[in-house]
């Protein structure tokens, strides 16, 4: 049996020098009445087990919040002003009256970084309701949902012109507050559009006038017009967008602000960089064009489209749309019910230049449903692998099968996993600090081919006794205990200089129709000392994983004894004779958080491993732009340094490597530095 | 050569406990120092930063122009003040002519004549000016035509919030199986829900914690994620959470602590979270390199 990769991460290790007498006699029928048993015991335990939301003591860095909220809904954002904000506006059914305004200026700039628009010149909004509004200068803060006009203000409702200084319109509570000057200044506040009707001299928010200092702020885009939806979006029409040395002009550029979580749904693979450009949309729909750039694509374009509401998604993308190594991506959630859920994705990669006849197509399509029981969750997940979506081509040079040339070899094979999976909320153990979570599952995987055509290596999933199996049936169960963080040492001067302690047992058993199981056992202890709570902690982590694979009187047939070499040196690693199926990581890891002000944080990481059997350094990958080591196991040492700094009240830059001691002659520092701009 | 690493490592290590020793008898306790104000929010009210003045003949309030007509003068305030026939209109910086028009969104510092009320200069500048009189001080010379009467929206009895900045600290607790490497973030909807936006400490095996200023009466969605929306956290049941909403109080630090329970990308039965690749099955459950 050939091992072959399983994943590229590096968690696989482990050693059970003595363990392999125990599954031998194992009988499926039994374990899966014993699985079975087991998942009915802890649905009965977790229903009996008070909610765990309420259970769960708070930890020693839990400190409630200090008020309760108030009783009446108060602004959605903070009124700067002097004056108490209004407190029991509900937000008023939005009309017409309230849906898309346009503003047309001389010059409209949209400051992104502060999500305000200001205008100058010539200003005229109309609202919904053919309400229309001219001035000199006009000022929305988006996420406030009010704007201002003023200077030079005629106001056109109903039939009537008004003149004025200044009009502020909440569209939230649907309040306008206006300045009119009759013979004298007055303050006149018009409800739900009444304008017929003005409360005269009513009180008004103490900010109700204010502009924004936009001093020092750059400008995104300029625009002569925008069409505004409350809450949603903008379209600037033309657009002239800054590109940091110059602005460019667009014929449009939509602006997508919902709160809508669904619009940042992603379906794009990672990139080194990526510059969005937000073109078409609305309430429910986002399109969006990427230029991107990554090591093996350089420069590229992608496109991107979301459909969304409260309760679904879908997101679909071609990346890249320039290079003919493409992706096709398909993103859908649906909440079918408050407690069900469905999600399904779908990736297509291709070979194809531009959009002809595709010289190569996998394809990956996996689906999850969740319902969400009292206690619990069952989760059924299906996975689909399609070597090839094109058909089986005439055999070419050598007997090959491929399309165009011998580099876009055809691959048969559609191997498919599906997993029913239950899994238990954590419970207290008692009034213990003590957690319990118990899990089972039960899947079957399934290969179309028992022996692939063109191929002289049999397709089947596993291949033990000489049997081909192209069905594999598996179970499990497994348990995980943990602590929470327990005080081991309390600070005597009282400074909260502690030392925390927590613990995690997390073991596993899976049987599989090809007789044999595995055992994994996860231990984990920590502790963790603040030197100085506020700036400065110290955490420390031993972590022992053993991964026992059980095959009985076949154990030597599966695991024959052999060497393996490296994949980049070439060494023999001769250890690897006394592998037999049993694996152990040992890893040590420390870590040294220091925040000395909140504009700067430090982070040393740490990391010692003792594996069986002994890592090997694997060759350079590259995964969405970034490379890495793909090692067999983890690097014996490693030392991380991440800074992030602050710049700005906005821009965070957050700067990662790590050294790999020069693990296997040639890793030393990680092939490149993670970087990332936060917010 | 197994040796010399593991050496290295040791000084590397040793460095780290020496430094982090150091640190034993630096101050505890210390609150952060509040940032700036949070980039969203309207700005304080300019009057304060008024200094009180003795009473004389000529009071100076300075703020910013809404607009200035038919003999009044409106300030942002939304009061709007009889200007003096004869007022002067003159550079803020040196008192001399200016070419600044009094328009809306000016600076402007505002000389009242304290027995007519009347505004008899009006200063100009391109940037804000400090007020010499409080806003109390000049509130009584605005002209309103109407009789002002309470809002009942404005329910003074209710709280408000005074949009003073403060310092809120977000603490997860994490499911245990979480990796000890892992990052964990905020995302929020103010930032658009970009899923790295505000990158989390960890404070110990089962806890997170950030510091963030935000001003009161700031109201924000947030979730937490590991990276990416595929890795977000999920309720006790397995469900996508609804985004949670935090609402700032009138408090000089307000403490939120949350519990994960799940990751969207965890696998219960897989005893790893690295690589989030999915991968046709296989029977051997180990990373190996090739046989030779």
């Amino acid at each position: 049996m050939p091992p072959a990769r399983h994943r590229a991460d590096e968690s696989h290790v482990r050693n059970f020098e003595t363990g392999r007498s125990r599954s031998e006699k194992s009988c499926p029928d039994l374990w899966s009445i014993g699985a079975i048993l087991f998942a009915a015991v802890g649905l009965l335990l977790s229903s009996y087990a008070p909610s765990s939301a309420q259970n769960i003591p708070q930890s020693p860095f839990a400190v409630p919040t200090t008020l309760p909220l108030p009783s009446a809904p108060p602004l959605p954002f903070a009124t700067a002003g002097p004056s108490a904000a209004p407190n029991a506006s509900p937000t008023p059914p939005t009309g017409r009256r309230l849906a898309a305004l346009s503003v047309t200026a001389r010059r409209i700039a949209f400051y992104s970084n502060r999500y305000v628009i200001e205008a100058d010149g010539n200003v005229s909004v109309v609202m919904g309701d053919g309400t229309r509004i001219t001035g000199n200068t006009f000022s929305m803060d988006l996420r406030l949902n009010r704007f201002l006009v003023a200077g030079n203000l005629k106001l056109v409702a109903g039939g009537t012109a008004y003149e004025g200084a200044a009009f502020a319109e909440f569209l939230d509570f649907d309040r306008a507050y206006f300045l009119p000057i009759l013979s004298e200044p007055d303050r006149w506040t018009f409800t739900e559009g009444d304008y017929a009707h003005p409360l005269l001299g009513r009180q008004m928010p103490g900010d109700t006038f204010f502009l924004p200092d936009l001093s020092g702020q750059s400008v995104f885009a300029y625009a002569k017009k925008a069409v505004i939806d409350p809450r949603q979006s903008v379209r600037f029409t033309p657009a002239e967008i800054n590109f940091g040395l110059t602005f460019v002009p667009f014929p449009s550029y939509f602006l997508n602000f919902s709160t809508n979580p669904n619009f940042a749904q992603n379906s794009l693979q990672g990139a080194t960089a990526d510059g969005p450009l937000d073109f078409a949309g609305g309430e429910h729909g986002l399109a969006t064009a990427h230029l991107r750039y990554d090591q093996a694509n350089k420069v590229y374009f992608a496109y991107e489209e979301h459909q969304v509401s409260n309760n679904h998604y879908v997101v679909w993308s071609v990346d890249p749309l320039t290079r003919p190594l493409k992706q096709y991506n398909l993103l859908a959630f649906d909440r079918v019910t408050p407690k069900v859920q469905a999600v399904f994705t779908f990736q297509e990669t291709a070979f194809q230049s531009g959009f002809s006849q595709p010289l190569s197509a996998t394809a990956l399509a996996e689906g999850e449903v969740t319902a969400g029981l009292k206690h619990s969750f069952l989760q059924l997940t299906d996975n689909a692998f399609y070597n090839s979506l094109l058909a089986q081509p005439q055999p070419g040079i050598a007997g090959l099968l491929y399309y165009g040339d011998p580099s876009h070899n055809w691959v048969a094979g559609h191997p498919n996993d599906l997993l029913l999976s239950w899994t238990g909320f954590r419970n207290p153990v008692y009034t213990l600090p003590l957690f319990f979570q118990l899990r089972s599952s039960f899947g079957v995987n399934h290969q179309d081919y028992e022996n692939l055509p063109g191929s002289q290596s049999p397709g089947a999933l596993q291949t033990l006794g000489g049997v081909n199996y192209q069905t594999v049936w598996d179970k499990a169960v497994g348990f995980n205990l943990s602590t929470r963080s327990l005080t081991v040492l309390r600070d005597p001067k009282g400074l909260r200089r502690d030392v925390y302690f927590t613990a995690s047992l997390d073991k596993q058993r899976q049987w599989f129709s090809a007789p044999h199981h595995v055992d994994t056992t996860i231990t984990t202890l920590s502790l963790t000392k603040l030197i100085d709570p506020q700036k400065l902690a110290l955490l420390v982590s031993y972590t022992n994983t053993n991964i026992g694979d059980f095959y009985g009187a076949q154990q030597l047939d599966a695991y024959p004894s052999s060497a393996y070499v490296s994949p980049v040196t070439g060494e023999v690693f001769p250890s690897y004779l006394a592998f037999r199926g049993f694996a152990t990581t040992r890893s040590f890891a420390q870590q040294l958080n220091f925040t000395p002000n909140p504009g700067l944080t430090v982070i040393l990481s740490m990391r010692e491993n003792r594996d069986f059997p002994e890592p090997v350094a694997g060759p350079i990958q590259i995964i969405g732009g970034t490379p890495y080591f793909d090692n067999y196991g983890f690097s014996p040492y490693q030392a991380t340094l991440d800074v992030r700094f602050r710049f700005n009240r906005i821009l965070v830059f957050d700067i990662a490597r790590s050294y790999y001691f020069n693990f296997g002659g040639f890793e030393r520092w990680s092939p490149s530095f993670q970087f990332q701009l936060l917010e | 050569m197994r040796n010399r690493s593991r050496l290295a490592y040791a000084v590397v290590a040793a460095l780290a406990l020496i430094v982090a020793a150091g640190r034993t008898h630096a101050d505890a306790g210390a609150v952060p120092t509040p940032e700036p104000l949070s980039s969203y929010l309207t700005p304080p009210p300019l009057s304060a930063t008024a200094t009180p003045k003795p009473t004389g003949a000529l009071i100076r309030y300075a703020g910013r122009l809404l607009d200035v007509r038919r003999g009044f003068v409106f300030f942002t305030t939304g009061d709007g003040f009889r200007l003096d026939p004869d007022a002067k209109t003159v550079d803020a910086a040196n008192g001399g002519p200016t070419k600044l028009q009094a328009s809306t969104g000016t600076y402007a510092r505002a000389t009242f004549d304290e027995s007519s009320g009347d505004v008899v200069e009006l200063a100009l500048s391109p940037n804000p000016l400090p007020s010499e009189a409080s806003y109390e001080q000049i509130a009584r010379f605005a002209v309103v035509l109407s009789t002002p009467y309470p809002n009942p929206d404005l329910n003074s009895s209710k709280e408000g919030f005074n949009g003073e900045p403060v310092l809120v600290v977000f603490t997860v607790e994490v499911p245990p199986k979480t990796q000890f490497g892992d990052s964990v973030y905020l995302a929020t909807d103010v930032s658009g829900w970009s899923a790295t936006a505000i990158k989390m400490d960890r404070v110990d095996a089962l806890h997170y914690r950030v510091s963030r200023d935000f001003n009161s009466g700031t109201h924000f969605f947030y979730r937490y994620t590991r990276g990416s929306w595929s890795s977000a956290e999920r309720g006790q049941d397995g469900l996508e959470v609804k985004p949670r909403e935090l609402l700032v109080r009138n408090l000089d630090v307000q403490r939120v602590n949350n519990v994960v329970y799940h990751w969207g990308d965890e696998n219960q039965f897989q005893p790893d979270l690295g690589q989030p690749v999915p991968t046709p099955y296989n029977p051997v459950p180990f990373n190996l390199p090739p046989r030779k």
